[in-house]
Formats: structure tokens, sequence, C-alpha cells
């Protein structure tokens, strides 16, 4: 089941970059005129929290995403999203260029967790992991922690994706229109009673489908198309706040994402992959007073994935089967966390939380249209499971001095014939020698209860989450970090650790080429369950100057995996142990006054290659029945590639090198930015894949992005 | 102007297109010793005996001087079985028969290469009887029918294939029956084809018995799987049809199930009794076969992967089965 060309595809992105063009049209209130907060915000650091007191610098084990930090990243799809801001921090290995896969410290794409508002986000892309499911509009704050988490993250192995959504404005009117070469937008924020209700509202749909019929009669001179291609794709964000007093606020927010594309190859089959988040979620804030805060929350999400296909194998069906292989998690989760604040020093919080869950991994129907109905849904896959923790954590720190945090978790996880009780420790500390010098150390016991059957390592949604059982346990890592901090002058900060990570029960599901077949009905029988270990340092050096800043960050880390029955019990490389990650990024203001603002971006990507499985030759094989060695469907059965071992060849080195012009105009009325890049200057084919041409006798390389331009136009009156 | 922004639309669009290139690469091609070896209930044992292919090669080499050792293991004894002799074309004899439920160790040893070695073990026997029933003229659902019965005293892994002769005798053909299904409970759904029996236009030749219209039988890629329980009366619930005139033994029929598929008025169905390597060998194999037949142009962008293989410091399967041919599957006469 083809789920599309690759050269299609690689057509298709360069098609939508080439006419990337972003117009965004702000509208504001008429009653108040609302601050450009660009021209007056801070200059944020993006190195972990600074917190500013007395001269000396307090360092957490996160890192505080700002919409600058993402605004300066040039994407090859012409808009960034933290992921990809991510994806330039320490610690932080990539899959497939240009997409939204990310490997830290050496875990896995579904060990790393991801929240909005604080429910769970299982798909978090739109197109195959290229862009985010979330309007940058919608987003006030994203925390990345890496370590040293908090008593109330919990069901993971590597990091926390923490999205705070925006509240609605309480006083002025706000509109945003964008329309750029994949989205087209519009977001609301409106007071409903001043200074009471608010509403935040962002619509997003993609014109993909109109665009390529559009440019469709172009293209076919020069490419091979599919006769049919459509795409639907949008996302729905809607948030009502309501400030009930000094002591008590309301929110409920309710979120969809929809991806589906659908393209059709003439007397061959009719092929759709879908996925679909759906989330709706009430907090209630509660202040008794100013130490104590309240938060309590109750959610609903779904979240499913489908493929499908209607095939024709010969003249003879006159209408043919259709068949159906979906994916679904439900959830509904009721969560509260307390927090007190004692004094300045001591702080506490405690919370508990209870999660239901319906996992159906891989049902398969078959539809008859002769018949007109569907037959023999099996859900022989389908799970009920309760995910419950209580947590607690202390906080004590001696301002300029040290600061230690304390947190635990006791997890209950109750799946089909399956229990376990699960404890979870973590630790963070911080001492400064010195004014401007300190150390800090992290140490973590994680556990995560469900597991991602990983495909392409694209962070795409079509990824299998299936919970734990007794053949495929919790997962667990053990994680611990001891760094260095420090600034120079006060433009210059840097940090310099260490980390040591063990991982257990972690699941690999090698037939990842099958989730587009019946196969994956059977995916129970394919996973196999193993351990890794990944150690490394850590490096993040940041400048911000008043013309000139710039960031530098450096990995240098090994990471291994072990699985039985593989290599004859050694270990092999992790695919995505990448030895060596430089991230250099700087910005240059060449101009700047009242009314014009214009300078350069750039940004430097030197990495070691990948871990590919390279055949080292074929050997005979066979299939029992099979005895005429001619025919068509012999031909992948008498010969069998061969590999020394999983991930045996270390790919060339990653190398790239972005630039961006921007031009910022303030009118009196009017404000333009304009923003032109390059993606890729240097136009080096960095190798995602080789494979043998068994045709023409020779290697051949696989690239995935070359050198791409983008332009962005925004303006705001 | 519009000429030259074409020209460039056209350049830039052939520049950002070239994303596959070939590459000079030297992937230290090696070379290991492939045994592939399936002790069967015959009395000649066969074991294919060649060296791998690096990329350049065009074919397979078979080893032509090695000394292939057949050892039985019983309680904690290793005793000799026989010796495999070549017999040309890379085929290595042995006439032998095997005893079922005994352990057995293969080593080959080819020189410059280090002793290679697999363990398997023979599969207890079975029997399959069948029942024909006449062709009942005023139903479409009975077709020259046949119920199979698999007698085994044991639960038991049962892979099922069919092999076309053709519609006319002599045979003419022996190709694998490429669609196959059963209403036996317990199927492995691993390879699930698109079609069922309900909506395949194409001819279905049903070995017989009725099957209930409101469910769907899936037919399967080639094989179907069963996880077979033991004895006569098993439950296999409502689906199968069951017979209460006597069997072979003096005992009801039973239950039943019906094989179907796309087979030629001639054919013959093979069941086997395998091994667990043999089981994990056959199913990865065909997963990759199968991943590489629909997404030959996806591939690359996947982890790729080996059938599963036992054989120490070599390369290939080592396993068993036990075999019974249903011949004459001869859906003409009854």
């Amino acid at each position: 089941m083809k789920i599309f060309n690759h050269y299609f595809f690689r057509r298709l992105i360069t098609v939508y970059i080439l006419f990337s063009i972003s117009s965004t049209l702000q509208s504001q209130g008429v009653d108040t005129l609302k601050l450009n907060t660009e021209k007056h915000k801070i200059k944020e650091y993006t190195l972990r929290e600074i917190y500013v007191t007395s001269n000396r610098y307090f360092s957490k084990p996160l890192y505080k995403i700002s919409e600058k930090n993402i605004k300066a990243i040039i994407s090859a799809m012409g808009e960034a999203d933290p992921i990809k801001y991510i994806q330039t921090l320490p610690g932080v290995s990539t899959g497939i260029e240009g997409t939204s896969a990310i490997y830290v410290r050496g875990g896995n794409i579904g060990n790393n967790l991801m929240t909005l508002d604080g429910v769970t986000v299982y798909g978090s892309s739109h197109l195959f992991g290229f862009t985010s499911i979330f309007a940058p509009g919608i987003i006030d704050k994203t925390d990345f922690y890496v370590g040293g988490f908090t008593s109330d993250d919990g069901n993971l192995l590597s990091s926390h994706i923490k999205l705070i959504s925006k509240d609605g404005d309480l006083k002025t009117t706000l509109t945003t229109f964008n329309v750029s070469n994949f989205l087209v937008s519009g977001t609301l924020s409106a007071p409903i009673i001043r200074d009471k209700v608010s509403i935040l509202v962002s619509a997003r749909i993609s014109p993909v489908t109109w665009e390529y019929n559009a440019l469709k009669g172009f293209l076919a001179k020069y490419f091979n198309l599919p006769d049919r291609l459509t795409a639907s794709v949008y996302d729905f964000f809607a948030k009502l706040k309501y400030d009930i007093n000094t002591q008590n606020t309301l929110a409920i927010s309710f979120f969809n994402s929809h991806d589906k594309y659908d393209y059709y190859m003439a007397d061959k089959s009719d092929d759709m992959m879908a996925w679909n988040n759906l989330i709706v979620s009430g907090v209630w804030n509660f202040f008794p007073n100013t130490n104590w805060n309240i938060k309590t929350n109750i959610s609903y999400n779904n979240f499913s994935s489908e493929q499908y296909q209607e095939k024709r194998i010969s003249t003879t069906i006159a209408e043919p089967t259709e068949i159906q292989i979906g994916s679904s998690i439900k959830e509904i989760t009721f969560s509260s966390l307390a927090k007190y604040n004692f004094n300045k020093k001591v702080k506490i919080q405690f919370g508990a939380e209870l999660k239901s869950s319906e996992f159906n991994p891989s049902t398969y129907k078959s539809i008859s249209k002769i018949l007109d109905y569907q037959n023999n849904t099996y859900e022989n896959n389908k799970s009920n499971n309760l995910l419950a923790n209580i947590n607690a954590q202390l906080e004590y720190e001696e301002q300029n001095k040290f600061s230690l945090r304390l947190a635990g978790r006791l997890n209950y996880f109750h799946g089909e014939n399956f229990n376990i009780l699960n404890p979870e420790i973590r630790f963070f500390g911080n001492y400064f020698i010195t004014q401007s010098l300190g150390i800090n150390a992290t140490v973590d016991f994680l556990t995560q209860f469900y597991h991602t059957l990983e495909g392409v390592p694209t962070g795409w949604s079509v990824d299998m989450i299936v919970p734990s059982d007794e053949q495929s346990p919790p997962e667990k890592a053990s994680q611990f970090y001891l760094g260095t901090f420090a600034n120079i002058g006060k433009m210059t900060k840097l940090s310099l650790g260490g980390f040591y990570k063990t991982m257990k029960n972690l699941v690999y599901y090698p037939d990842a080429a099958n989730f587009f077949g019946s196969t994956t009905v059977g995916w129970k029988d394919g996973i196999s369950v193993g351990t890794g270990e990944s150690y490394g340092l850590e490096f993040l050096a940041e400048k911000n100057g008043e013309r000139f800043s710039t960031r530098v960050a450096y990995t240098l880390s090994k990471t291994d995996r072990k699985f039985p029955g593989e290599n004859n019990g050694k270990s092999i490389p992790f695919k995505f142990d990448r030895r060596h990650i430089l991230n250099i990024s700087s910005s240059y203001i060449l101009k700047k006054n009242k009314k014009t603002e214009y300078g350069l971006n750039t940004a430097f990507v030197l990495t070691s290659g990948h871990y590919e499985s390279l055949k080292a030759g074929t050997y005979y094989g066979f299939m029992p029945g099979f005895d005429n060695e001619n025919s068509d469907d012999d031909k992948y059965i008498g010969e069998k590639d061969f590999f020394t071992h999983r991930n045996n060849y270390l790919m060339p080195r990653y190398i790239r090198w972005d630039i961006g012009y921007y031009l910022n105009i303030t009118g009196a009325k009017v404000n333009h930015t304009l923003n032109i890049g390059i993606y890729n200057v240097l136009n080096r084919h960095n190798a995602y894949s080789l494979y043998w041409d068994s045709d023409n006798k020779t290697w051949k390389q696989l690239s995935i992005l070359p050198i791409m331009p983008t332009v962005s136009y925004n303006i705001r009156f | 102007m519009q000429g030259k922004i074409t020209i460039l639309f056209i350049a830039v669009v052939f520049i950002v297109s070239s994303c596959i290139e070939e590459i000079n690469l030297n992937t230290k091609d090696s070379q290991v010793i492939t045994v592939n070896c399936i002790l069967t209930n015959s009395s000649q044992q066969v074991l294919k005996l060649c060296y791998s292919k690096k990329n350049s090669d065009v074919n397979f080499v078979p080893v032509t001087k090695a000394d292939v050792r057949l050892y039985c293991a019983k309680n904690y004894d290793t005793t000799l079985v026989g010796t495999f002799y070549y017999s040309g074309d890379s085929k290595w004899l042995l006439n032998y028969t095997p005893q079922s439920g005994t352990d057995y160790i293969l080593n080959v040893k080819v020189e410059n290469y280090v002793l290679i070695s697999a363990k398997t073990s023979m599969p207890r026997g079975f029997s399959v009887e069948t029942k024909s029933y006449p062709p009942n003229l005023s139903s479409s659902e009975y077709i020259n029918a046949k119920g199979c019965k698999v007698i085994t005293d044991y639960d038991c892994t049962l892979w099922i294939y069919g092999k076309n002769k053709g519609n006319i005798i002599p045979s003419t053909t022996n190709k694998i029956v490429s669609l196959i299904s059963t209403n036996h409970n317990n199927l492995d759904n691993f390879n699930l084809s698109t079609f069922t029996l309900n909506n395949y236009n194409g001819e279905i030749k049903n070995n017989g018995l009725s099957y209930y219209s409101e469910l769907t039988f899936y037919l399967h890629n080639y094989y179907l799987r069963l996880e077979h329980p033991q004895g006569y009366t098993n439950s296999y619930g409502y689906r199968l049809f069951s017979d209460n005139s006597p069997g072979p033994d003096g005992n009801s029929w039973g239950p039943l199930f019906i094989i179907a598929g796309t087979f030629t008025d001639y054919a013959e169905i093979e069941f086997m009794n395998v091994s667990p390597e043999y089981d994990r060998y056959i199913k990865t194999s065909y997963n990759l076969w199968k991943a590489k037949k629909d997404e030959s142009d996806f591939s690359s962008l996947f982890d790729s992967q080996m059938a599963f293989s036992n054989i120490e410091n070599g390369i290939g399967i080592f396993g068993a089965s036990f075999n019974y041919t249903l011949e004459n599957f001869n859906l003409v006469q009854y």
C-alpha cells in the first residue's frame, strides 16, 4: 500500500517553498491602542531560565522559549515552531531534516512528552511531521524541560515540551490574519465582558489542494503526478476565560486538528492517510490567598489515525474492497495540583491525577461496496487502562547561595491483565560558588507507561502508541546530570555539563515498513524489548549585544541500544547517535532607528551523520511453496538482504548553513516586517539514507531538503 | 522579463528537485555461509549450502566442499545421526527420517570459516482426514465440498498453503495458490489481503460446506497460519459445520473447518506443523517480502531488516516441519 511516491512528495514540497509568501494582517481595536510589545520586549535569553537577583544568576534545567527565539529560525517550510528551535539546543539530536523528530539525551521520539495546558498531545504535527499543529498566535509560553523534572511531570523518559496557551485580551479586540504557502489563518482575541470574560479563537486551514490544482497543468509537463491529490488540513482553537473574582478563574478550551491526504493513482489504488486530535479542557484556578494556588483540570482527549485503501488489481473486480486500518486513543483525565509558598525560601506542591484511557491500536476492517456494509472490524487490540498518580515536591532556596528541589511520584497503572505500582524520584540542585559562577545537578528516575512504535523518524502522527503490558512493561530511565554555569560581564552566559542515562524496556518495532498494511494488526508479535545507554557533554554559550547576538550549542555524546537476539547480544549504535552536534546562530542589526530596523540572521549546523543499516550483500532465501524463481512474486524471495548488524554504517556528516534578512518598518499606522531567507545556502545534499539499486548495480543516496528560499511579509495595523 | 522569470523558475525547480544521486561507496561487503535446511518427515533430508553474494556479485556460489553433520540430542547426549553429501546445485542430502519430538543439532565446517551450527526440534506428527460432500444443486453454497479435520493430541502451529496443478490432467503447472481463506477460529491475520470471499469477483473454489453469509471471510496472501488446538472436539465455535455422522475412527466427525481459495480444478493442500524457528522465519520472510513489494519506492526511509536466522556464525534457517499433503484436492470429482 503505497502512501505516496517520494519523488512526487519532494516536488510538492519544492513548489510550496517556491511560493512561500506570508502576509499577516492585524487590526487593533479602536477604543485603545495596544502597545507594540515587540518594541518594548526585553531581550530574552535562550540559555536556561535566568532570574536576575542581586547580580547573581540562578540556573534551572529548563529552556524558556520565546516568540522571538522561534521567529529567528529559518525553516524549510517557511513557518518556524518551538520544535525547530528545540532542535538547536544541547542534548538534542534530530531525525529526518526539516521534520519534528527530536531525540533528547539518547531517548526515542516517543519518550518526549508534549502538553498543551497540561493535556498530553499525541499527534503534534501537520504534513507528516514538517510543521506544528499549533498556530504560533495561541501559544503564550513554551518551556522545554530536559531534567530535574517537577513532580507533576510524568509518563515520559526524555523531555517535556510544555505549551501554555494565551488568554484572550480582557480589554482590547485584536484580530490577526495570516496567509502563507501552507496555511491560511485567523485569530481573534476579544473581551466578551470587559475585565471579566475573554475569548481567544484561532483557525487555520491549508490551501494545498487549490495550489496543487492551480499548478498541476504546468507541473505535469515535467513531473509524473498522481491523477488526483487532495489534502484537508486544518486546526482550530478556542478558549474562554472567566475571571470570576480575584481568587478564582475558570478557563474552557477546545482544540481540534485534522490532517487528511488522499491521492489516486489510475488503475492502481485510491489511498488515504488521516489523523485527528480533539482536546477539550476545563481549568479552575483557585487562589485562596497570596501563598496558595490550586489548579484543577478536567480534560477529554481523542487522538486517532486512519489509513484507507481501495485497491484494484484486476479488471474482473468491478467493485473493489475498501480496507481501513485505524488506531485511536481516548482519554479522560482529572488532575489537581496545589502550590504553597511558606516564605521566600520554602515552597511545596502536591497533587494527584487520574487518567482513564481506551487504546485501540491498529484495527482492521473491510467495507464491501457491493453489499454496502462493514464487516468484521478487528478490535482484538482494544484495551482499557487506568493511570493514576499522587505527587509532591519540596523546594528550598537560599537566595544567591543555593537551591534544592526534591520531587516524588507514586504511579499506579492498571492495564489488561497487567498492574504495576511504581515510584519516581527527581532531584535538582544549584550552588553558587561566586556571584557569577555556580554548579548544578539533576537526578531523575523516570517511568513511561505508553510505548510509541516508531515508523519513519519525522515525528509524524502515524506512529502507533500502545500501553504497557506483560510483554512490554513500562519503560524506565535513570538520568544524572552535573554541570556548571557562569556569566561573563552582562551579556555573555555559559553553561557546561555532562549527563549519563540508562534506559530499559525500550520498545522497537522492526516491521515499520508494514505499518500501512494488514501486517500491523499483529504488531504485538513483532515488537522487541531492549535497553539503552547514553552519555555526553553539553555546552551552551550566548552573547546578547546591542547589535550582535550569537548562540553556540555543542553536544558530544554516545548512545547505544541492546536488543535480545541482535548482534549476538552486543550493543548496537542508536540510529540517531550523532557524536558531535554543533549549532551556531547569530544575528546582526545593520540599522536601527525609530522607523526602521533591518539586519541579518544566520544559522550554521554541523553534526555527525546518523547510523544506517547498509546491506553487506544478499543471501539465498526461500518461502515454502514458491518453487518458480522466475515469477514476479519471487523477485524478493530468492534473495534476502544481509546486514552485519543493524545501524552498521555511519552516514556522512550533516552540514547546513541558513541565512536570512529582515526589515521592520514602523509607520504611523502600519507596521511592516519583511523576512527573506535561504535554507541550506550551500545546497548540500545531506544524505538521509543510502540504498542499493540492484538494477543499476550502484549505491544511491536519498537527500530530503536541498537549497530552499523563503519569503515572509507581515503587515500590522 | 517574463521569459527570464519562467527560465529562472524552471532552473530553480530543477536544482531543488535533485535529491537522489549515485555515489561511490565502500561498504566493506562481506561474505557469509548460507545454510538453509528444513528437516521433514520424509526419508531424505535436503540442505542448501552456498556463499552469500556481495552487492556487486551476480550469482550465488555453491559450497561444494564442507563437513556437514547432523546430530541428535537426547538426555544430554549428542549422537551423530549422519553426514550430508553433496549432490550438486548447492544441494546436500542425507538419507534419514527425523523422529518427532527430538532435538537436532547441525554443524557445518567450511574451510577458512568458523564452525557454523544451529539447533531445532522435530515437531510431532498429525493426520488430516477429509470428507467429501456431493454437490447440492439446489444450493449454490455447496460446491463439491470437502471438510477438513486436522487430528492432533497437542496444540501446534499450522501453516497451510495450496498448490495449483491446473484444470487438466496431467498437470501442467505447480503454482502456489495466491489467495486462501478459512473459517478456523485461531487464524493469524498478519497476511490479510484486501479481498474477502463475499466481494472477490474472481473465481473462488470453495472446498465446501456452508458458511454463514453474514460473516466475512478474509482472503489471505498465500498462507494460513493457525494456532491449532489439540483433539477432535475442540471448540471451534458456531461458524464451523459440525457433522455428526461417524468418522474414520467411529466417533462423529465433529467440527470441520473449510478452506477456500483461488484453486484450479486440480490442486493439493500442504499442511505443516513447524518448529518455532521455522515459524518465525516464514513470518519474517513474508513481512520483508511484502514490505519490499508494496513500498519499493519508499522502503529506503524505513529501518532495514533481515529475516529471522538461527544459524550461528552464518545466515539462513535450520528448522523442522512435519508435513502432510492433501493430494487430489480435486473439485471436479467427489
